[in-house]
Protein backbone atom coordinates (compact mmCIF):
# COMPACT_ATOMS: atom_id res chain seq x y z
CA UNK A 1 0.00 0.00 0.00
CA UNK A 2 1.42 3.38 -0.97
CA UNK A 3 0.67 6.19 1.41
CA UNK A 4 1.03 9.76 0.24
CA UNK A 5 0.69 12.46 2.85
CA UNK A 6 -0.10 15.94 1.62
CA UNK A 7 -0.32 18.97 3.85
CA UNK A 8 -2.79 21.60 2.69
CA UNK A 9 -1.44 25.14 2.52
CA UNK A 10 -4.66 26.74 3.70
CA UNK A 11 -7.08 25.59 6.43
CA UNK A 12 -9.29 22.84 5.10
CA UNK A 13 -13.06 22.99 5.19
CA UNK A 14 -12.98 20.57 8.11
CA UNK A 15 -10.49 22.64 10.09
CA UNK A 16 -12.67 25.68 9.52
CA UNK A 17 -15.70 23.70 10.67
CA UNK A 18 -13.97 22.90 13.98
CA UNK A 19 -12.60 26.43 14.42
CA UNK A 20 -15.98 28.01 13.79
CA UNK A 21 -18.05 25.85 16.11
CA UNK A 22 -20.19 28.31 18.10
CA UNK A 23 -19.82 28.21 21.87
CA UNK A 24 -22.17 25.79 23.57
CA UNK A 25 -22.20 25.45 27.39
CA UNK A 26 -23.33 21.81 27.33
CA UNK A 27 -20.54 20.91 24.95
CA UNK A 28 -17.96 22.78 27.05
CA UNK A 29 -19.23 20.91 30.13
CA UNK A 30 -18.74 17.63 28.27
CA UNK A 31 -15.15 18.59 27.44
CA UNK A 32 -14.39 19.70 31.01
CA UNK A 33 -15.91 16.41 32.22
CA UNK A 34 -13.57 14.42 29.97
CA UNK A 35 -10.60 16.37 31.31
CA UNK A 36 -11.68 15.83 34.92
CA UNK A 37 -12.25 12.09 34.42
CA UNK A 38 -8.78 11.78 32.90
CA UNK A 39 -7.20 13.38 35.97
CA UNK A 40 -9.15 11.07 38.27
CA UNK A 41 -8.23 7.97 36.23
CA UNK A 42 -4.55 8.91 36.31
CA UNK A 43 -4.59 9.29 40.08
CA UNK A 44 -6.51 6.00 40.42
CA UNK A 45 -3.86 4.27 38.32
CA UNK A 46 -1.00 5.82 40.32
CA UNK A 47 -2.57 4.67 43.58
CA UNK A 48 -3.81 1.30 42.29
CA UNK A 49 -7.32 2.23 43.33
CA UNK A 50 -10.26 0.39 41.78
CA UNK A 51 -13.66 1.87 41.06
CA UNK A 52 -15.27 0.00 43.95
CA UNK A 53 -12.81 1.45 46.44
CA UNK A 54 -13.24 4.94 44.99
CA UNK A 55 -17.00 4.59 45.36
CA UNK A 56 -16.61 3.56 49.01
CA UNK A 57 -14.31 6.48 49.75
CA UNK A 58 -16.64 8.88 47.96
CA UNK A 59 -19.58 7.49 49.92
CA UNK A 60 -21.56 6.65 46.78
CA UNK A 61 -22.59 3.47 44.98
CA UNK A 62 -20.32 1.90 42.31
CA UNK A 63 -22.87 2.74 39.61
CA UNK A 64 -22.47 6.44 40.40
CA UNK A 65 -18.72 6.14 39.91
CA UNK A 66 -19.19 4.29 36.62
CA UNK A 67 -21.62 6.98 35.46
CA UNK A 68 -19.08 9.62 36.45
CA UNK A 69 -16.19 7.93 34.68
CA UNK A 70 -18.03 7.27 31.43
CA UNK A 71 -19.30 10.82 31.34
CA UNK A 72 -22.97 9.85 31.28
CA UNK A 73 -23.87 12.12 34.16
CA UNK A 74 -23.59 15.86 34.57
CA UNK A 75 -21.20 16.41 37.47
CA UNK A 76 -22.27 18.23 40.57
CA UNK A 77 -19.56 20.34 42.15
CA UNK A 78 -19.84 18.24 45.30
CA UNK A 79 -19.18 15.06 43.28
CA UNK A 80 -15.98 16.54 41.86
CA UNK A 81 -14.81 17.49 45.34
CA UNK A 82 -15.70 14.07 46.75
CA UNK A 83 -13.83 12.28 43.96
CA UNK A 84 -10.69 14.37 44.41
CA UNK A 85 -10.83 14.01 48.20
CA UNK A 86 -11.26 10.22 47.94
CA UNK A 87 -7.91 10.15 46.15
CA UNK A 88 -6.23 12.36 48.76
CA UNK A 89 -6.24 15.23 46.26
CA UNK A 90 -7.86 18.64 46.29
CA UNK A 91 -10.24 20.08 43.74
CA UNK A 92 -9.53 23.50 42.26
CA UNK A 93 -11.30 25.60 39.72
CA UNK A 94 -10.90 29.04 38.26
CA UNK A 95 -12.48 31.47 35.84
CA UNK A 96 -10.16 32.68 33.15
CA UNK A 97 -10.60 36.40 32.34
CA UNK A 98 -11.27 37.52 28.75
CA UNK A 99 -8.29 37.45 26.35
CA UNK A 100 -6.28 35.37 28.85
CA UNK A 101 -5.12 31.77 28.72
CA UNK A 102 -4.98 29.60 31.81
CA UNK A 103 -2.70 26.70 32.70
CA UNK A 104 -2.36 24.84 35.97
CA UNK A 105 0.96 23.90 37.50
CA UNK A 106 1.50 21.48 40.36
CA UNK A 107 4.41 21.92 42.74
CA UNK A 108 5.56 20.77 46.17
CA UNK A 109 5.78 23.64 48.59
CA UNK A 110 8.69 21.99 50.40
CA UNK A 111 10.73 21.82 47.20
CA UNK A 112 10.00 25.25 45.79
CA UNK A 113 11.55 28.55 46.80
CA UNK A 114 8.99 31.18 47.70
CA UNK A 115 10.21 33.45 44.90
CA UNK A 116 9.25 30.83 42.32
CA UNK A 117 5.86 29.89 43.69
CA UNK A 118 2.93 30.66 41.41
CA UNK A 119 1.20 33.45 43.25
CA UNK A 120 -0.37 35.54 40.54
CA UNK A 121 -3.58 36.19 42.42
CA UNK A 122 -1.80 38.08 45.17
CA UNK A 123 -0.12 40.52 42.75
CA UNK A 124 -1.66 43.93 43.31
CA UNK A 125 -2.04 46.68 40.80
CA UNK A 126 0.57 49.35 41.42
CA UNK A 127 -0.05 53.03 41.00
CA UNK A 128 2.94 53.19 38.67
CA UNK A 129 2.69 50.19 36.39
CA UNK A 130 5.58 49.44 34.08
CA UNK A 131 4.54 50.10 30.49
CA UNK A 132 6.42 48.32 27.74
CA UNK A 133 6.59 50.24 24.50
CA UNK A 134 7.99 49.41 21.11
CA UNK A 135 10.81 51.89 20.72
CA UNK A 136 13.91 51.99 18.57
CA UNK A 137 16.59 49.60 19.83
CA UNK A 138 19.05 51.18 22.24
CA UNK A 139 22.38 52.29 20.76
CA UNK A 140 25.85 52.76 22.27
CA UNK A 141 25.16 56.51 22.34
CA UNK A 142 22.18 55.90 24.61
CA UNK A 143 24.40 53.95 26.96
CA UNK A 144 26.98 56.74 27.02
CA UNK A 145 24.31 59.34 27.70
CA UNK A 146 23.04 57.28 30.62
CA UNK B 1 -6.39 17.69 12.79
CA UNK B 2 -6.07 15.62 9.66
CA UNK B 3 -8.11 12.74 8.29
CA UNK B 4 -6.80 9.72 6.43
CA UNK B 5 -8.07 9.22 2.91
CA UNK B 6 -7.97 5.93 1.03
CA UNK B 7 -8.31 5.29 -2.70
CA UNK B 8 -9.03 8.93 -3.51
CA UNK B 9 -11.83 8.96 -0.95
CA UNK B 10 -11.70 10.69 2.40
CA UNK B 11 -14.66 9.13 4.16
CA UNK B 12 -13.81 10.55 7.59
CA UNK B 13 -13.58 14.07 6.20
CA UNK B 14 -16.87 13.64 4.31
CA UNK B 15 -18.58 12.20 7.38
CA UNK B 16 -17.47 15.06 9.64
CA UNK B 17 -18.52 17.71 7.12
CA UNK B 18 -21.90 16.00 6.81
CA UNK B 19 -22.21 16.07 10.59
CA UNK B 20 -21.63 19.81 10.51
CA UNK B 21 -24.81 20.17 8.43
CA UNK B 22 -26.95 17.39 9.92
CA UNK B 23 -25.86 17.00 13.53
CA UNK B 24 -23.80 19.83 14.99
CA UNK B 25 -24.04 18.26 18.47
CA UNK B 26 -22.40 15.11 17.13
CA UNK B 27 -19.59 17.15 15.59
CA UNK B 28 -19.12 18.95 18.89
CA UNK B 29 -18.87 15.65 20.76
CA UNK B 30 -16.19 14.37 18.39
CA UNK B 31 -14.35 17.69 18.61
CA UNK B 32 -14.41 17.52 22.42
CA UNK B 33 -12.98 14.00 22.41
CA UNK B 34 -10.19 14.93 20.00
CA UNK B 35 -9.45 18.08 21.99
CA UNK B 36 -9.26 16.17 25.28
CA UNK B 37 -6.94 13.53 23.79
CA UNK B 38 -4.67 16.14 22.22
CA UNK B 39 -4.08 17.76 25.60
CA UNK B 40 -2.64 14.63 27.21
CA UNK B 41 0.51 12.67 26.42
CA UNK B 42 -1.14 9.45 27.52
CA UNK B 43 -4.80 8.78 27.97
CA UNK B 44 -6.33 6.51 30.60
CA UNK B 45 -9.99 6.85 29.73
CA UNK B 46 -10.70 3.37 28.36
CA UNK B 47 -14.44 3.84 28.83
CA UNK B 48 -14.74 6.70 26.37
CA UNK B 49 -11.87 5.63 24.12
CA UNK B 50 -11.95 1.90 23.37
CA UNK B 51 -8.98 0.33 21.60
CA UNK B 52 -10.35 -1.54 18.60
CA UNK B 53 -6.99 -2.78 17.36
CA UNK B 54 -4.04 -1.67 15.28
CA UNK B 55 -3.65 1.63 17.09
CA UNK B 56 -7.22 2.65 16.34
CA UNK B 57 -9.52 3.94 19.05
CA UNK B 58 -13.27 4.24 18.92
CA UNK B 59 -14.75 7.16 20.84
CA UNK B 60 -17.76 5.99 22.81
CA UNK B 61 -20.63 8.17 23.91
CA UNK B 62 -22.01 11.42 22.65
CA UNK B 63 -25.55 12.21 21.67
CA UNK B 64 -27.13 9.69 19.34
CA UNK B 65 -30.38 9.12 17.52
CA UNK B 66 -32.57 6.12 18.20
CA UNK B 67 -31.23 2.61 18.77
CA UNK B 68 -31.78 1.55 15.15
CA UNK B 69 -29.83 4.53 13.82
CA UNK B 70 -27.14 3.95 16.40
CA UNK B 71 -26.66 0.29 15.43
CA UNK B 72 -26.59 1.22 11.74
CA UNK B 73 -23.92 3.85 12.46
CA UNK B 74 -21.85 1.39 14.50
CA UNK B 75 -21.98 -1.15 11.65
CA UNK B 76 -21.04 1.53 9.14
CA UNK B 77 -18.13 2.64 11.33
CA UNK B 78 -16.89 -0.94 11.69
CA UNK B 79 -17.06 -1.44 7.92
CA UNK B 80 -15.09 1.76 7.41
CA UNK B 81 -12.53 0.69 10.00
CA UNK B 82 -12.06 -2.62 8.15
CA UNK B 83 -11.56 -0.76 4.88
CA UNK B 84 -8.60 1.00 6.45
CA UNK B 85 -7.11 -1.79 8.52
CA UNK B 86 -7.37 -4.77 6.14
CA UNK B 87 -5.13 -3.32 3.38
CA UNK B 88 -2.69 -2.22 6.07
CA UNK B 89 -2.50 -5.65 7.71
CA UNK B 90 -2.09 -7.32 4.27
CA UNK B 91 0.73 -4.96 3.36
CA UNK B 92 2.54 -5.89 6.58
CA UNK B 93 2.41 -9.64 5.85
CA UNK B 94 5.74 -11.12 4.68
Amino acid sequence: MNIKITKPQEPTELQKAFQNLPFDPASEAEYQGLMFVEEILKLMKQQGMKRKELAQKMGVGPSRVTAMLNGSSNFKLETLIRAAHALGATYHQTVCPPQMKCKWSFYRESETHQAFMPNIRSVKKTSNPIVLQNKEPATDDDADAA
Amino acid sequence: MVTLGLNQKDRANDYLLKLQKDNIEGLRSIFNRLRAVSEHETFENKLTYRHVGDGIFAAIGGKKGNKKEQNADIKKANDLKDQYTLPKSKSLQP
